[in-house]
């Protein structure tokens, strides 16, 4: 499969790259949000099965109840409970401007249910918003540590520990000086005027063991009550996922290559990573030879979900929640134009330019984020209920039927007209 | 606390946590290599262990006074924001990685990177420490009254390293620097207060060449291999 970044014409895209580098002797370098480029839907290869005479009848899904809700953490204190089994991704303040922050929570907040807050700090701002609405925020401890101290920990509704994302694992990460406000060097405690750097690893984590030991620091700092996740971009699934399980996370979050980047090597977006079609086999094998499941024990999977049948399929292959990241920025108005590295996003989104930020009225935008999270939830219900369930665990392979060999291959799920799982899935 | 009954990480914090409710000073006895022990104590009390400690040793001080009468294993005062932390004992690799403030003062020997990536604070090492100190530093202080292995200050854009002793090659972006008064100044009152014993005349600065480095580009230090698991 290819990746998603690459344009339609290959040739064109190579000889546009030889001559940057040829100029400039630098790695090519861009956000992977350019609507200009040809994208596949991942999900495309897979059709929703409904059900009829052999298995339940179908549910209403407007006179019937469905449970959708998620819960990470469920034998803690205090566990992260999800409406719906979709959360919101929030870029980090910097990559992002405060008035997106805000639209980001605002929305999730209303929709009820989580929102994962890239690089480490909840803003005030931010806090009282989620607060206000019944919010849940979900912190990141990630390898800068940007504004992570023992209070922030102890007020996130859960943390989680990043050791990659999904568009470009295992590389570093660098905040142009140009997107650097006073606040921002505050809040990041750095430096104005130059960039910030972000370690490709956690520097205090030497080995792999470390993890369990920061796992447990936290839960030290937190009393045990607050779920803890470990995020990894999508590698090793197999081996990251049973690592992570065993150091005693609550969940497990995979971030999928074709998650959004602003910048960085286009080397490593175009080829590092497994897409998301390739997580689920090799974490649910990882799930299942250590009782994961039994645990309580979530996967959580963030690619690019778009609409209520790719959350559905995602969760009939085994995941238990996905997040919304290039959607959720596009719902508040993103219009994908590929420039979040210029800081000169006319949309006010990807920008600390304050004249720029001035254009996006966040309230407004993060009612619009609730109505496609809302709308989004809602596909996934009526999806649901043809399938004939009322409850989204119960969905899984059964549910679905690949109309490519590829994705049969990938995934394990029956081939339409062959109607049988792929001869090396029968075993 | 009664030595012997409790022996988990779980249970030496509960324990503490419940006695830092009535008592501004806790005692800790006999600690026997557990990790993670006296995290994300806040301002206002005094902690006194004796034993050693494991890894993360009161990670995440926010404003707390920890005294260790022992050694302690690897990122002793990790990410602490404020506070002071006493080892009277040697420490692993990695002493005072990512702090933002506080200081944390080691007695004895450190093992390598103290100090990487901090962004304020103080670390004192009285006695030797390894290669990699200060690696990412973006700010704040380290200082080491003894020897220092290669390639301090590696890939630094900030803060100021002082050595008291002999140091080996200097890593990319660090460079030394003239003494200058006011470094004798914060020197002395420093050592003062802290009861450091040290010469203050023989002391080495290094400091960023440049604190608007590029991160992209390779530089002559390319063939250096960062420190990995010890």
């Amino acid at each position: 499969m290819n990746k998603t970044t690459r344009n339609e014409n290959l040739w064109e895209d190579a000889i546009e790259g030889i001559k940057k580098k040829a100029e400039d002797g630098k790695p090519l370098s861009k956000c992977n949000i350019d609507t200009t480029k040809k994208r596949t839907r991942p999900f495309d290869g897979l059709v929703v099965v409904p059900s009829q005479l052999h298995k339940n009848l179908p549910v209403d899904v407007y006179q019937e109840p469905l449970e959708t809700s998620v819960i990470i953490g469920e034998n803690l204190e205090k566990p992260l409970l999800l409406k719906t089994p979709i959360f919101v991704h929030a870029d980090s303040y910097g990559e992002i401007s405060r008035s997106a922050r805000n639209a980001l929570v605002y929305g999730g907040s209303l929709a009820g249910t989580a929102v994962f807050v890239s690089d480490c700090f909840a803003l005030e701002e931010e806090k009282e918003i989620s607060s206000k609405h019944g919010g849940k925020i979900v912190i990141e401890y990630s390898a800068s540590r940007a504004g992570i101290n023992a209070e922030t920990l102890a007020e996130a509704d859960a943390v989680e520990i990043k050791l990659s994302g999904g568009a470009k694992p295992g590389t570093s990460g660098i905040l142009p000086a140009k997107k650097i406000t006073p606040t921002i060097a505050k809040i990041r405690n750095i430096s104005i005027g130059h960039d910030a750097f972000s370690p490709a690893k956690h520097l205090d984590m030497d080995i792999p063991e470390d993890i369990k030991k920061h796992i447990e620091l936290i839960r030290e700092i937190t009393d045990y009550e607050t779920p803890v996740i470990v995020k990894i971009g999508g590698g090793d699934v197999y081996n990251d996922t049973k690592h992570a399980i065993n150091a005693g996370a609550d969940a497990v979050h995979i971030d999928c290559s074709e998650c959004f980047v602003e910048s960085l090597p286009n080397v490593a977006v175009e080829n590092v990573g497994v897409p998301v079609l390739g997580v689920f086999v090799p974490a649910q094998k990882a799930f299942k030879e250590t009782g994961a499941k039994e645990k309580g024990v979530k996967l959580l999977i963030s690619g690019e979900f778009m609409d209520g049948g790719d959350v559905y399929k995602a969760v009939a292959l085994g995941g238990d929640a996905v997040g919304l990241s290039t959607a959720s920025r596009i719902a508040i108005g993103c219009n994908a134009c590929g420039l979040c590295d210029t800081n000169d996003c006319e949309k006010g989104i990807a920008t600390n330019n304050a004249n720029l930020e001035s254009k996006l009225n966040w309230e407004k935008a993060g009612e619009n984020l609730r109505n496609f999270l809302s709308a989004t939830s809602e596909e996934l219900n009526i999806l649901t209920a043809l399938s004939g369930c009322n409850d989204i665990r119960e969905l899984d392979a059964e549910n679905l039927r690949a109309t490519t060999y590829d994705v049969a291959a990938i995934t394990g799920i029956k081939l339409i007209g062959y109607d049988k799982v792929l001869p090396m899935w029968s075993h | 606390m009664d030595e012997g009954r409790i022996t988990t990480t779980q249970e030496i914090n509960k324990t503490l946590k419940q006695q830092l409710h009535d008592f501004k000073t806790v005692r800790i006895e006999g600690l026997l290599h557990q990790h993670c022990i006296a995290v994300g104590i806040g301002k206002g009390v005094k902690i006194i262990t004796n034993g050693n400690a494991g890894d993360l040793f009161a990670s995440l001080n926010n404003g707390a006074k920890i005294v260790l009468n022992g050694g302690a294993g690897r990122f002793v005062g990790d990410s602490m924001t404020e506070g002071e932390i006493h080892i009277n004992g040697n420490v692993g690799n990695g002493a005072g990685t990512y702090i933002s403030g506080g200081i944390l003062i080691v007695k004895g020997n450190a093992g390598g990177k103290v100090g990487q990536y901090m962004k304020n604070g103080i670390v004192v090492i009285e006695g030797n420490a390894g290669d990699f100190i200060g690696l990412h530093q973006a700010g704040g202080t380290i200082v080491v009254t003894g020897d220092v292995g290669d390639m301090a200050s590696h890939w630094k854009a900030g803060g100021d390293i002082y050595i008291g002793g002999n140091h080996g090659e200097i890593g990319y972006n660090g460079e030394e620097a003239p003494l200058e008064s006011e470094d004798k100044d914060f020197l002395q009152s420093l050592f003062k207060k802290y009861d450091i014993d040290s010469e203050i005349k023989e002391f080495k600065k290094i400091t960023a060449t440049n604190p608007k480095l590029d991160y992209t580009k390779k530089h002559k230090t390319e063939n250096v291999v960062l420190p990995r698991g010890e």
